[in-house]
């Protein structure tokens, strides 16, 4: 196909149709920027001196892969969600659970604590799929807060409140990848392989026919696209990338109860995703780093740090609202524009 | 027993009410779904508290004190916020809203305290016996103002110039403009009206359910709820819904289990969004090209 589609200039389509570069492999903007921040990461990872910004790093990455599936839910195929926590809910009490019961190997474990995720987003997708926006909002927020309930009351399965689950040390074939230094490579791989999956279904026809479905389910019903496929299809993988960032926390706090896997945690994603760009990949990463770290800067603002939070992303979104990578994008073109480069 | 669930159930309902009128004004003049508005209903019982428990501020004066104060929020939060923002790009907006709430949330916190505080409610005096029923003065008056305030509501929307104007937004924008109908001018009265009967359901409910700066996410998701229920834009289906889910929690609380009361509601609000789309009065939606 010569032109994918009219649609407006810097949308992901146009975008993920870059021409095939010195190796004969097509890297579209998008890519190129995920690969530069998977390579800063352990620069990062080396330069955090203490244990405490290893952490901060690595929590950042679980959240980033979470990010990666709801930014293809939203961004691409317009399928708003608000109870993304209940499949990062399931990914972490399936993982805790089969370890502990069972005696699973963590990697399998984490597996299949995404799969079941994937498994439930794509049963929810197909009676989801007649709904639209703000009715889609609600239902999915619905969901989210039902889960909610069981995880914090179904005692026996989760621990709920209190006393919460914990797992033993993330190993693979009994080599020890617990502590923070090895564990980022565990999550390094795990949000590569995110991001991969992710980079794939953006640049290929999957991608383009959920572009489609955002802009008009009639009209890619129109031309020969499943739109209840696609949505199934959309729903099945955002929850499976947030299931497994929800089986990779599980490893990483070792210790958690049903607070975690609230509505606002949903909400913070959503931030995330919107926050750094809602049609790139490579933003839903940025968004997820920002959206950790901040809270984290602000500490030191105590009783300030909500009133500081709210106001930095009404700031943020007001005066960028395609998100923040875009909006730095824009600024540096504009800038270069200016200088008549 | 039963009555007395009864009761209670549409005393809850009668809140959810008032909150979901505040997101179906704003809706259909706006366009937006303001996740800042349970942080104005927040901010009605705060206020009302922090006047009349720690500056002692007689009561009949704290209580339109506060609810000034919401209208001041709301219409300060369209103007500094939404006022100029694209009007196309609604998660943008949407998200403006969710960054608001956290603002408003975190002045209360700075400016108010994180005390959780029950302020007095509006009459002092033994609840009303009905036979088996006892009924707090301060239900009468939380089902009293959702009277009151719908009906001037009403009024508003259907007799003045102003609420015809509003009206004339909600049905089509761009005629409402060559008509000569300022949007910018609906959008703040719509959001004035939000603060106000928000404020006033913060304001009624604080006494009985506690005012505390944490409490605004909570309040407007049922709102919310109760909103779609009747059908997002329907001010009457906002009255339907939220009045649905106060006597389903209310009644799962009683004779099921208290901890699964939100879940059975909101079982309940999916299983009426599956099977219609559009909420209980909401028109249908347009399939849209």
């Amino acid at each position: 196909m010569e032109k994918p589609m009219e649609i407006t200039a810097g949308s992901p389509a146009t975008r993920a149709a870059a021409k095939p570069g010195r190796f004969g492999i097509a890297l579209s903007g998008d890519r190129k920027l995920t690969i530069v921040l998977m390579v800063l990461l352990p620069v990062c990872a080396l330069l955090a001196t203490n244990s405490f910004y290893k952490s901060v790093l690595v929590s950042s990455m679980i959240n980033s892969i979470a990010a990666v599936g709801l930014c293809l839910m939203l961004g691409f195929a317009g399928q708003i969600s608000i109870g993304q926590a209940a499949f990062y809910g399931l990914g972490a009490y399936v993982t805790a659970y089969l370890t502990n019961r069972f005696g699973l190997q963590p990697v399998v474990a984490v597996a299949l604590g995404s799969a079941i995720a994937m498994a439930v987003g794509w049963g929810i997708s197909r009676p989801l799929s007649r709904l639209h926006e703000h009715y889609l909002a609600m239902a999915t927020l619905a969901f989210g807060i039902i889960m909610y309930i069981v995880f914090a009351n179904a005692r026996p399965l989760t621990g709920g409140l209190d006393p919460g689950t914990s797992v033993g040390k993330f190993a693979i074939l009994g080599f020890d990848l617990s502590t923070m230094d090895r564990y980022f490579w565990v999550v390094w791989a795990a949000l590569g392989f995110a991001a991969l999956i992710a980079g794939n279904v953006a640049a290929t026809q999957v991608g383009r026919s959920l572009l489609a479905v955002k802009m008009s389910a009639p009209a890619a019903a129109s031309v020969g696209i499943d739109v209840v496929r696609a949505k199934a299809f959309v729903f099945a993988i955002g929850a499976f990338l947030t299931g497994l960032s929800g089986g990779l926390y599980a490893y990483f706090a070792r210790s958690f109860n049903a607070t975690t896997f609230g509505i606002g945690y949903s909400i913070e994603l959503l931030m995330m995703v919107v926050l750094g760009s809602l049609t790139r990949v490579s933003g839903a990463i940025v968004g997820a780093f920002i959206i950790t770290i901040l809270p984290v800067v602000f500490e030191h603002f105590e009783d300030y740090k909500t009133l500081v939070f709210g106001i930095t992303m009404v700031l943020i979104m007001k005066f960028m609202p395609s998100g923040l990578v875009e909006g730095v994008f824009g600024l540096g073109a504009r800038l270069l524009r200016r200088k008549g480069i | 027993m039963f009555e007395q669930v009864v009761v209670s159930g549409l005393t809850v309902g009668a809140i959810y009410a008032l909150i979901a009128i505040g997101f179906t004004i704003v809706f259909s003049t706006v366009r937006v779904v303001n996740f800042a508005h349970g942080e104005f209903v927040m901010a009605g019982g705060v206020l009302y508290a922090w006047l009349a428990i720690v500056h002692q501020v007689p009561i009949a004066i704290a209580i339109p004190a506060a609810i000034v104060g919401c209208v001041l929020i709301a219409w300060l939060s369209y103007e500094l916020c939404l006022a100029g923002m694209d009007k196309d790009n609604h998660i943008a907006q949407v998200m403006v809203t969710l960054g608001l709430g956290i603002t408003i949330k975190g002045v209360a916190q700075v400016f108010v305290g994180k005390d959780t505080q029950f302020p007095p409610p509006f009459t002092s005096g033994s609840p009303l016996a009905l036979g088996s029923v006892s009924i707090s003065q301060q239900s009468l008056w939380i089902v009293g103002s959702l009277a009151v305030l719908l009906g001037l509501l009403w009024a508003l929307l259907q007799k003045t110039r102003v609420g015809k104007g509003m009206r004339a937004v909600a049905i089509n924008h761009y005629a409402a403009v060559l008509m000569g109908i300022s949007p910018k001018r609906a959008a703040i009265i719509a959001f004035a009206l939000a603060g106000l009967i928000g404020g006033a359901a913060g304001a009624a409910l604080a006494p009985v359910a506690s005012a505390h700066y944490d409490n605004g996410i909570f309040l407007g998701i049922k709102g919310f709820a109760a909103a779609i229920l009747g059908g997002l834009g329907n001010p009457v289906g906002a009255v339907i819904g939220g009045l649905i889910l106060g006597l389903t929690e209310s009644l799962t609380a009683g004779y099921v289990s208290s901890v699964y009361k939100d879940a059975v509601s909101l079982v309940l609000l999916l299983a009426i969004l599956l099977s219609r789309p559009q909420g209980l009065l909401g028109r249908p939606l347009p399939a849209k090209l």
